[in-house]
Formats: C-alpha cells, structure tokens, sequence
C-alpha cells in the first residue's frame, strides 16, 4: 500500500505545518504585540464594521464600493463629530495640558507637606530626609516635560502613522478578507476540512457578536457618561467620559479603571470630596444602567459566558500580555469555548472524531 | 455581426470581472444552480473551495455530521455503504456529478462513505459559505434555496409513491 502510505505521511505533514504555523503566529503575536497593535485595532474595525458591508453588499453592491461607502461615511461621521465638538475637547487638552504640571507641583507639595508631618510624628526618622527623598523622586516636572518634547512630538507622529495603517489594513482586511481566508484554510488537510470550516464558522459568529455588542455597550457607555459628569460639572468631562467608554471594553476591572481619572481630577482640580463622590455616584450609575438595560441588549444572550470565566481570563490575560491582554481575553475565551463544544459534541454525538 | 457582439460582451465580461471560467462551467451545469446568470456563478465560484485528493483518500464518512455538498471537476468518487458489516458500493460518481446536497441544510449524518477512485478534484460548497451568502445576498441565496428545495421535493415525492406503491402490493420496497 505504497500511496496510502504517503497519503498518511503527506496528511501528517500537513497536520503539523498547520500547527507550526498557529504556533508561531503566536509567538509572533507574543514578542511584537506593539506593532502589532494596528494590526488588533484594525481586525476590531472589521469586526464591527463587516456586517454593515454584507448588508450594503447583499443590495446589489459589489464589495470594493460596498466598503469605500462605508470609509467615506466613516470620514464624513468622525468630521462632524469633531468639527461639531472640536471646540469643546480642544479646550479640554488644552486645560488638561496647562493643568497637568501644577497637578504634579499641588501633589508634591501635598507629599512634602506630609513628610514633615510624618517625621514631626516619628522622632525616630533623620530630619529631612523624607523630604529630600520626595523632592528627588518627582523631580522638577516642567523640566521633564521639557525635555521630554521630542520624544512626545514623536509619539504623535507615530500616532499619525498608525492611525493610516490601521485605515489602510481596514479597508482591505474588508474588501479582501474573505479571499485571505479562503486561501489560509486551503492547507487544511482534506480530513479536518469540513470540521475546521464549521469551527471557523462557530468561532467567527460568537466572537464577531461579543466585539461588536462590546463596542455599541462601549459607546453608549461613554455617552452616558459625559452627560452623567457634565450634570455633575467635572472638569474635562468629554476626555474622562471617553476613557470610561473605552476601559469599560474590560469587564468587570475596566469600569474600576475608568472611574480613577474621574477621582483624580475631582480632588486635584476640584479639592472637594464629595465632588469625588459625586464622580463615584455617576460612574457607578451609569454602569447600573448599563449592566441592568444595556449590556443584555447589546452584547445579549450570544455569549454565555459565566461571571468567575470572565474574571479569570481577564485576570490571566492580565498577566501575560497587560491591556492587550486583557482585552482580548474574552474574545479568545469564546474561541476556545466554541472549539471545546464542538469537539465534545463531536465525540460524544459521533465518537468519530480520529475515526477512519 | 453576431461574432462582433460576443466578442463586445465578451471584452465587457472582462472590464467586469465576471469570467466563464472552467469552475463555472461545472457549476451552470449542477441542478441547484441551473437558475443563475453568469454574474451569479461568479459569486458562487468565489465560495467554493477547490480540494484534492490521492486515490483511496475519504471525502467524509459514513455517520459523521456533514457540512457540504461536493461537485466532481475530474476523476471520480465511489460512495459506499455499511450495511451488516458488509461493505457496499451504492454508486460511482463522475465528472460534473454532485453528492452530499442534504449537509448543505443541516448537519445530520452522512448516508455513506465516499471515497476517491485515483486522484480526483472536487468543488466543496459548504453550510457555513451558503449561511452567510443567504445573508449577504438574499436574493442569490434564495435562488439556490429554491432549487435545492424542489429537488428535495421531487425526490420525497418519488419516495411516496414507492412507499404508496409497496403498501398497495403488500411487499416491502427499496428506497
């Protein structure tokens, strides 16, 4: 049996390129998860934006103008946005900027003023030498800024220029994606074909629906928000509730991190607790509102993940790869959800899954 | 003056990108897509996925859920079935046949076993794919959901009255 032989030895071979190349896509994904990162926001994007293209495709449209319709739609929404609310966010970095080093100055002052209360206290401590540490530790913060300037001039360069990648990748990751795939999952072998076609399937619908129930929950997030901090007069309230939107993609702990530069900014530029009440009172409304009418809608019954699941891989992504990390673990957690299910059912629905 | 027009349509199919490749011209002839224009095939054509496979090498397997329908581009496959241990060949498919058109609407088992007869080069038209053309594409969706539902039809009909037929002679027919 000379070609069966090779057939299982070609099928092999073909089992384990498949492998290594999932493996080294990971550690790739691994060792330059910063540039890497367009690459993520851009695969986002599709995400979200993939149905809107099917649904413009599905009237008669051919994909290549279905898409360029959306990217133009896309321009004309973010122009307005920011033609309409350029004023205002405008005069939020700018207060933020002018406002930053005296932040730092005011906390200086506040952690000196307490050294020395400090060392009145514990008779024990040298004279002076809190005081001293916290004055090198800080440091003269205009300065650092300063010096800093080319550094930060280069980061918005780069900002620039990940923003074009993340557009350009976008836009044929639309257009071409469907090709790409078809082209990728050529290499599986003949026998996983069908089984690897379904899981694809699976895992696409249940991932594609968690981002996307993800970003409208965000949005809205961020929404209630800025009115919820605007009522309560924050200063800066259309950045902070824009980070709210944004940390709250992170379930659970998200929320938490969003709520702190609201506090910070309530005690530094406001010096009032019970403004940083106040903070604390709206971000945890907003996210009752969210967890109770929101969130069901949006993201739904689609993904039936359990609470401790989430908070687990949450915290796992956490640790491996920081924020990235822990945005994707979920998405990556329904992936492998979906994979489990399928070849469970497979085995016990079947018992076939190494038959043959 | 009628060569002129075809070769018009012909240089406008190419300025289009609609092209009467070889992949098409097995598809125009498979049942389920006998309704659709040239453009339509097109889009078809992208969705398929083209597979080979050496002599002896399984397609799927008897009672394994299936996922798709396969049309034969060349060579052949035997499909074969279990029955009381014994192994039998219920039919050889040939080129332009098709086989496996139930998977494409729900995952129950497959009937049989296919198998390849020498190396052989098959179009798989798969669920998901027809899924999520039926969204994106309604209309063309539709179209194939129609066919393949009036083959199903035909073929219940044929199994009724066969089964009517048995009934009446009071013996057991085969279908």
């Amino acid at each position: 049996m000379e070609p069966r032989q090779n057939l299982k030895l070609w099928n092999w071979l073909k089992l384990l390129g498949l492998y290594a190349l999932i493996l080294a896509a990971l550690v790739i994904f691994y060792l330059a998860q910063d540039f890497l990162t367009p690459f993520l926001i851009a695969f986002i994007l599709v995400y979200v934006l993939n149905p809107l293209a099917d649904k413009i495709e599905s009237w008669g449209i051919k994909r290549t103008w279905a898409v360029a319709i959306i990217f133009i739609g896309f321009i004309v929404v973010i122009g307005l946005i920011s033609s309409l609310g350029y004023e205002s966010i405008k005069n939020e970095i700018i207060l933020l900027k002018t406002q930053i080093p005296s932040y730092f100055e005011r906390i200086k002052h506040s952690l000196v003023d307490l050294a020395i209360k400090l060392e009145a206290s514990f008779p024990g401590l040298k004279k002076g030498t809190l005081e001293n540490m916290v004055g090198q530790k800080l440091g003269d913060i205009p300065t650092l800024l300063g010096e800093n300037m080319p550094y930060i001039l280069k980061t918005i360069l780069g900002l620039v220029t990940s923003t074009l990648i993340v557009l350009f990748l976008t836009f044929f990751i639309l257009k071409d994606g469907r090709t790409f795939k078809k082209n990728i999952i050529r290499i599986v072998p003949n026998k996983y074909f069908e089984s690897f076609l379904c899981l694809l399937f699976e895992i696409n619908k249940s991932v594609g629906s968690y981002v996307r129930g993800q970003i409208i929950d965000c949005t809205i997030v961020a929404i209630l928000s800025i009115i919820g901090l605007s009522l309560i007069g924050l200063k800066g309230a259309i950045i902070i509730g824009i980070i709210c939107g944004i940390t709250n993609i992170i379930p659970y702990l998200g929320p938490v991190m969003g709520m702190l530069p609201g506090i910070f900014i309530a005690l530094v530029e406001h010096k009032s607790g019970a403004m940083a009440g106040s903070v604390v009172a709206v971000m945890m409304s907003v996210q009752l509102i969210d967890n109770v009418a929101i969130s069901p809608l949006a993201v739904g019954q689609s993904v039936n993940i359990h609470p401790i699941a989430v908070i687990l891989s949450v915290t796992i992504g956490g640790a491996l790869m920081g924020l990235w990390g822990m945005l994707l673990a979920v998405p990556i957690y329904c992936a492998l959800k979906v994979t489990f299910q399928i070849l469970y059912k497979g085995i016990i629905e079947y018992g076939s899954w190494e038959k043959a | 003056m009628v060569k002129l027009t075809e070769t018009f349509f012909e240089r406008l199919r190419k300025i289009f990108g609609v092209q009467n490749s070889e992949i098409v011209k097995i598809l125009e002839k498979v049942p389920i897509f006998s309704d659709l224009n040239l453009v339509e095939l097109n889009k078809i054509e992208i969705i398929t996925h083209e597979r080979e496979y050496m002599d002896g090498e399984q397609v799927f397997h008897e009672n394994e859920p299936g996922a798709g329908m396969y049309i034969i581009r060349t060579g052949s496959i035997k499909l074969i079935k279990k029955i009381e241990n014994k192994e039998i060949e219920v039919a050889t498919m040939k080129q332009g046949d098709f086989f496996g058109e139930i998977a494409l609407l729900d995952e129950a088992p497959r009937s049989a076993t296919a198998l390849a007869a020498g190396k052989t080069s098959i179009l798989g038209f798969y669920r998901p794919d027809f899924l999520d053309l039926l969204k994106r594409d309604p209309a063309l969706g539709s179209k194939v959901l129609l066919q393949l539902s009036q083959m199903i039809a035909k073929r219940l009909r044929a199994t009724t009255e066969a089964t009517l037929k048995g009934a009446g002679n009071g013996t057991e027919t085969e279908s």
